[in-house]
């Protein structure tokens, strides 16, 4: 145990767990085993086992998913004009027009419709994102509560919230890395590797029958996912952001997968055409320039 | 050819609607997420997280505990969780230091837990998961962002 490393002394975290705080201050007794809470960080002294200030210093480069500024608080009258929900620059190819704006604002003051509108609007797109990390079962449903989680916590304060689908992306990105990191000591990951949809429990077919879709079809669909597997990792990532419905806006993908927006459009002419050669049976051309 | 593209892109979009759409399981998740909305909650911003991605560099150990730190306006929320095996131990301060009623939020439950006079508070056994803090004091009632735990 690095016990040196925080803020001094912090004497064994796991064996002192509930025989030193039974009698704490609050003199609750405990009954030992599962989720035992009381007051108090131990029955020793103040900084045994407590948070050390000087580590847990705000750091102010943390969370990169946007942050809220009290002092740009949300006019409601304002922000759910049409009008002012326009948006500059953003290559959005969804329902925008103030229309999210004014769903986050509604859930705000707590229209449980427009959160239950806000979900479905945007659980393709922080399902995309998840998608595009390897994460283990347990930690995509993690990041999946975490990003709704927080939404609830932070609708008063997103600062544009017309473009919640980016806090979303961002959000989920973070903590998908987060999650990453983390679990790499429990189940060693390769590397950020995408989830294709073709390995998922459903086969084509399968999937092809409960749509009450041709064999044909099912076919051209394997083929796609053959041709997806043969991809670089860059550009599955970049594809399976593309396939939430509707498409992301690319400030979302730039979001969700930490990527310029200037080279999203590049990457995704690039990424469609190997799929699209891959398909035809084509070798992949390495060195290609993008056109 | 940017026609073909699109015609490619939406194939794909189709096939992943198809193949891999969001589970029903977590949609119904997501919509009852909202039951944790509070009005009138001062909400506490994660604002130092040890085990954050570009903190890695920073790691002392995977056995070392993870810091986090969330501040409102007006109140700084430390915790330090530690793993034991597979549970989770929680110690967490308020500051300024004072008295508070302290509910440990997870997805399916709610612990209550005091934080004495110098706002410290703990819990333990925790299992594996999202987790929130609702701290009330006399004063406010503030909120703190959910982290993976």
């Amino acid at each position: 145990m690095d016990s040196d490393s925080v803020s001094g002394p912090i004497s064994d975290p796991c064996r002192d767990q509930v025989g030193g705080t039974i009698g704490g201050p609050d003199g609750r007794a405990i009954d030992g085993t599962v989720e035992a809470c009381f007051g108090g960080a131990g029955g020793g002294s103040a900084d045994d086992g407590a948070v050390g200030a000087a580590a847990a210093r705000p750091h102010d480069a943390v969370l990169d998913g946007p942050r809220a500024d009290p002092d740009e608080a949300i006019d409601d009258a304002a922000a759910e004009d049409p009008a002012d929900g326009a948006i500059d620059g953003d290559e959005s190819c969804g329902p925008r027009g103030g229309a999210v704006s004014a769903l986050v604002n509604a859930a705000a003051r707590g229209d449980a419709a427009a959160w239950e509108a806000l979900v479905e609007r945007f659980s393709p797109l922080v399902w995309s994102v998840i998608r595009a990390h390897r994460l283990s079962e347990s930690d995509v449903e993690d990041v999946w509560q975490i990003t709704w989680f927080r939404l609830t916590a932070n609708l008063q304060k997103i600062k544009d919230p017309e473009r919640v689908g980016s806090w979303l992306a961002s959000t989920a990105r973070h903590e998908a890395l987060r999650a990453l990191r983390w679990s790499r000591r429990v189940t060693p990951v390769d590397d950020v590797d995408t989830v294709s949809p073709w390995v998922n429990h459903h086969s084509p077919e399968q999937a092809m029958l409960e749509s009450e879709r041709a064999a044909a079809e099912a076919d051209r669909l394997r083929r796609l996912g053959e041709a997806f597997e043969t991809l670089s990792d860059r550009c599955r990532r970049l594809l399976r952001l593309l396939m939430a419905t509707p498409p992301p806006s690319y400030q979302e993908i730039s979001e969700a997968l930490g990527m310029p927006v200037g080279s999203i459009g590049p990457t995704r002419a690039r990424c469609l055409d190997c799929l699209r050669r891959a398909m035809a049976g084509e070798p992949p051309r390495h060195r290609r320039r993008a056109r | 050819m940017p026609d073909d593209r699109s015609g490619l892109e939406e194939e794909l979009r189709h096939a992943a609607g198809i193949l891999d759409p969001v589970p029903e399981r977590l949609l119904r998740q997501a919509v009852s997420a909202y039951a944790w909305h509070t009005v009138d909650a001062e909400p506490a911003e994660l604002t130092f997280d040890s085990h954050a991605p570009e903190q890695a560099v920073l790691v002392r150990g995977p056995g070392a505990p993870r810091l986090l730190t969330f501040e409102s306006a007006t109140v700084t929320v430390e915790v330090e969780i530690t793993e034991c095996g597979d549970t989770r131990r929680l110690t967490g301060r308020i500051t300024p230091p004072r008295p508070a009623g302290i509910e440990v939020r997870r997805p399916d439950r709610r612990l209550h837990v005091e934080a004495d006079e110098l706002g410290r508070f703990s819990c333990d056994g925790l299992p594996a998961g999202p987790l929130g803090l609702r701290c009330s004091t006399a004063e406010q009632t503030v909120v703190t962002d959910w982290v993976a735990i």
